[in-house]
């Protein structure tokens, strides 16, 4: 019997007095745990995304606000040496005014071998030349959901301005996996997105282009900035940069916040364990009797923290990751992912990120042993001599 | 100030033990001044309790602190991404004047806090705690430089500043750098035949017992083994003959080698460093402590050369 | 014959220089011969308990010199004075002193822990000290369940877990009916008769009707008489 397996006895033994502690930390766990699971599997997936993004994109901003681009200069663009290929992109949100949302609306060139390759993959059995027969649209299923809410089963009227109303076939619903970004949109040919979001022919939301070559990059960005100097340019590496300080800002934020929770619980903690009971004086004394050092008694109580901490930590962690990707739409992706515009409908997939365990090991742990010093040391040199009495 | 999750984490736990050197050293000041041995007051009993306290945060400082530093160097690696123009942590530890000093503080202060529990290990196979004096100065050294380590801590992280470009390593390290120049003004092969001869004296001294000499060897090891890691092995690490940098060894692309490295080195400089003032102190014999040291340097050496020979093994020529 | 306690002019005053200041061993001197059956009498209060506890090194004398096989047990630092206590002394306690929650096993084995023993021989140890006091059966038994007489034989069986050659026993037989005093009795005669030196701090007839070559010290406020 080593000091591990008494300290397991003795907290078996007494298992309804650990059990606050250990449900308390337990949960303490979970909460964090959760919100990693649920930050750095989003982190994960937008990486992911990012990749298969351009390499640099234009945007024409009035007063910081996205405004159309003039298409023409794609001519321009199209000389720079190491500019493999450039092409427009057009997005703008849709407001369905009786439900009061809003619908994001995706123009893709179908034509396009780039661009048709990223839709392939959302949706099975695609027949393109059936799609650009009619006025068509891919829908996710959150739209769908919305859109059958009003009786639109088969297509939607878009209302244009000074126009007619637009008859938009429903095409199909896409795969969920996309949902996580593409939970309120809706895909059809780039021609027919113009014209709902009231753009003209040579008009765009934002110029594309791919560049093999990432060190040509730095270059090609000044070259551009000649060409149109008011526009903005974003490269892949602004975007990464981007989403990762904005997640690492987030995940900071709540960091501080879970620690001052958690130093809470640890003052708690720590002034019940600092107090020993009558029952536990006697205990430390037949120890003590018996051959037990100082030291030995330390060794004891802190073999108990470090067994309640780690099977506190490993379940809260298991319990998390069996929420967090096993059950669909959990509370902690709507405080990721904010304000409810459309239903969401979002499973994340799931990503196990090292580094953010061992910062949750680090913040909860660590401090747990450091609380467990002082009541471990105090019991240890409690009076021997209770066991005689 | 640059600001992450990472970085949120680490300066809480070394909050965390800067706050328990704090609520010690009320019981380590009583112990240095109000220590008698031989009295039988209720004072003395108490204070030989009390000792066991500052033993268990020690205990505790210093096994937090050998698993916080690959995290630190770590930490200072993810920083080189919100930092323009940092490829790895060279770039951050350069980024303002106190990188460098916070990184050669931690590793001092996990040498006296090891030495602090040999030395209080070998005090208590002694009836009388003999050492308890030289343990406490000691203490009390390491207590000045933890409450240091914060507050530059705290000076280098809020002094960081994410607009300002920093250097990468290969303008630190390599060709162009106009810094850095060789010790005693040799050239690489001079360092290098220096860095082999002296693991042969390290090795013979520690035959032999020569025990001060191994210890000053394993300094001079320790400032060899730097340049000799950084300007030549590390280049048959990365494969690369102009890419000269001791950081980016611990990143994901060499196979986090960094760590095995360095660990080996500064372990090994520790336990020579360690014997001979734990042997100084006191009048046990230190020899495994030398032997551990050994274990170490030569595991430092081997996988050195390994890299060298097994580039020349798969390209048939040498960087 | 060497002595096995040697005390001489031992003083322990508690709360000293306060208005609480109490006397509770004054000016002791003693000494128990290796081999010795020996009794500390006195009525409760007058210092029995306090005097064991000070010769298993629990407890540090105000002044006064002690010594336990010739070892200055009482200036010992904690760390000589625990592994003191564990190789030479074997405690026993009018109230067992059992970890309720533990089965028989586990308490004998209690002593080990800080030995890293292997476990093997941690388990023949045990079992065999529990054959000897006649356990064996109940050896999975929770320590809740025993029954009195059975207790003080399983803290017993604990005590010799080290092979000490010192039992120091406080009011072994208190608790205790007369079958399973005489039980108890049976098992440290036994062990005395084996070489073992046994103190029992009592105030139990029970153990001068037993025991032919007693040696009798008595205690009374603290003082011998």
């Amino acid at each position: 019997m080593n000091f591990f397996k008494f300290a397991s006895l003795t907290l078996v033994r007494n298992l309804s007095k650990n059990m606050v502690i250990f449900l308390f930390f337990t949960l303490f766990i979970f909460v964090a745990s959760s919100f990693i699971f649920t930050a750095s599997s989003l982190q994960n997936s937008l990486d992911d995304e990012l990749k298969r993004q351009p390499d640099i994109l234009i945007q024409y901003k009035k007063a910081s606000r996205n405004h159309p681009i003039d298409n023409g200069i794609m001519e321009e663009i199209k000389e720079i040496p190491g500019v493999e290929k450039v092409y427009e992109r057009v997005f703008g949100y849709y407001f369905f005014d009786t439900a009061n949302k809003y619908i994001n609306v995706i123009g893709v060139d179908f034509l396009d071998d780039e661009q048709e390759k990223q839709i392939k993959h959302l949706y099975k059995g695609f027949d393109l030349k059936a799609f650009l027969q009619e006025d068509n649209m891919l829908v996710s299923s959150a739209v769908k959901k919305l859109l059958e809410q009003y009786y639109y089963e088969k297509m939607f009227n878009f209302i244009i301005e000074d126009e007619e109303p637009k008859k938009v076939n429903i095409y199909g619903v896409f795969d969920k996996k996309a949902n996580l970004f593409l939970n309120d949109s809706v895909i059809m040919d780039t021609a027919l997105a113009k014209e709902i979001l009231g753009y003209e022919e040579n008009e765009a939301s934002e110029i594309a282009m791919i560049v093999p070559n990432k060190l040509e990059i730095d270059n090609i960005v000044q070259k551009l900035l000649l060409i149109t100097p008011s526009s903005k340019i974003i490269t892949k590496d602004n975007m990464f940069k981007y989403s990762h300080e904005l997640y690492d800002y987030k995940g900071g934020v709540f960091l501080t916040l879970f620690i001052t929770a958690f130093l809470g619980f640890l003052v708690i903690f720590y002034s019940q364990a600092s107090s020993i009971s009558g029952a536990g004086k006697k205990q430390i004394g037949i120890l003590r009797a018996i051959g037990w050092s100082i030291n030995d008694v330390i060794k004891w109580k802190m073999s108990e923290a470090m067994i309640i901490s780690f099977v506190s930590f490993l379940s809260g962690v298991l319990l998390s990751y069996l929420y967090i990707f096993l059950f669909k739409n959990n509370i902690f992706v709507s405080i990721f992912l904010g304000s409810e515009n459309v239903y969401k409908d979002i499973a994340l997939e799931p990503f196990f990120d090292i580094n953010s365990f061992v910062i949750l090991f680090f913040i909860t742990v660590i401090p747990y042993l450091a609380s467990t010093l002082h009541p471990a040391w105090k019991s240890s040199i409690a009076d021997p001599t209770e066991a005689i009495k | 100030m640059i600001f992450s999750k990472s970085l949120v984490a680490f300066l809480f736990v070394e909050a965390t033990i800067g706050l328990l050197f704090i609520f010690s050293f009320y019981f380590a000041y009583m112990i240095l001044t109000r220590w008698n041995f031989n009295s039988p007051s209720k004072l003395q009993y108490t204070l030989e309790k009390r000792d066991y306290f500052v033993s268990l945060i020690l205990y505790f400082a210093l096994s937090t602190k050998v698993v916080l530093l690959p995290f630190f160097i770590n930490l200072l690696n993810s920083l080189s991404e919100k930092l323009p123009g940092a490829m790895c942590a060279a770039g951050v530890v350069s980024a303002n004047e106190y990188g460098q000093i916070l990184l050669t503080l931690k590793v001092v202060i996990i040498f006296i806090s090891g030495t602090w529990l040999i030395l209080n290990a070998k005090d208590k196979l002694e009836v009388n705690l003999p050492y308890i004096k030289p343990r406490y100065y000691l203490y009390l050294a390491l207590f000045s430089l933890i409450l240091l380590e914060l507050l530059i801590e705290y000076l280098y992280f809020t002094n960081i500043s994410t607009e300002e470009v920093v250097l990468c390593c290969s303008a630190l390290y390599g060709m162009s750098s106009a810094g850095l120049t060789l010790p005693f003004g040799l050239d690489i092969y001079g360092v290098l035949s220096l860095f082999y001869a002296t693991w042969v004296l390290l090795f013979l001294s520690y035959i032999k017992k020569y025990l001060l000499i191994n210890t000053i060897a394993n300094i001079f090891y320790l400032v060899l083994s730097f340049y000799a890691l950084t300007y030549f092995f590390s280049t048959y690490v990365y494969e690369l003959p102009t890419h000269k940098c001791p950081y980016c060894l611990f990143q994901k692309e060499y196979y986090y080698v960094g760590y095995l490295l360095w660990g080996s080195l500064i372990g090994g400089s520790f336990y020579s460093i360690a014997g001979f003032a734990v042997a100084k102190i006191t009048k046990f014999k230190t020899d495994y402590l030398y032997r551990n040291s050994l274990i170490l340097d030569t595991i430092f050496i081997a996988v050195c050369t390994l890299y060298v020979v097994a580039y020349y093994l798969k390209n048939g020529v040498f960087l | 014959m060497t002595n096995v306690i040697e005390i001489e002019n031992l003083n322990l005053t508690f709360s000293p220089n306060t208005p609480q200041e109490f006397h509770a061993l004054k000016n002791i001197s003693l000494s128990v011969k290796e081999g010795e059956f020996c009794i500390l009498k006195g009525v409760s209060g007058s210092g029995k308990s306090t005097l064991l506890s000070v010769m298993g090194a629990l407890l540090k004398p105000t002044s006064g010199k002690l010594e336990v096989f010739s070892s200055p047990v009482s200036k010992m630092p904690d760390f000589h004075a625990s592994t003191f206590r564990r190789e030479h002394l074997g405690f026993i306690f009018q109230n067992f002193n059992l970890f309720d929650e533990f089965t028989v096993l586990e308490n004998v084995q209690t002593a080990l822990v800080p030995t890293n023993a292997p476990v093997a021989h941690m388990q023949t140890r045990a079992l065999a000290l529990l054959s000897m006091v006649n356990l064996e059966k109940k050896k999975d038994t929770t320590a809740r369940n025993l029954s009195g007489g059975e207790k003080q034989r399983c803290a017993i069986a604990r005590a010799l877990i080290n092979n000490p050659k010192l039992i120091l026993a406080d009011e072994p037989t208190a608790n205790l009916d007369r079958k399973n005093s005489e039980n108890v009795i049976e098992i440290l005669t036994k062990l005395n008769s084996q070489g073992t030196t046994v103190l029992v701090a009592t105030h139990d007839e029970i153990f001068e009707q037993m025991i032919p070559d007693l040696k009798v010290i008595h205690i009374k406020e603290g003082a011998i008489v």
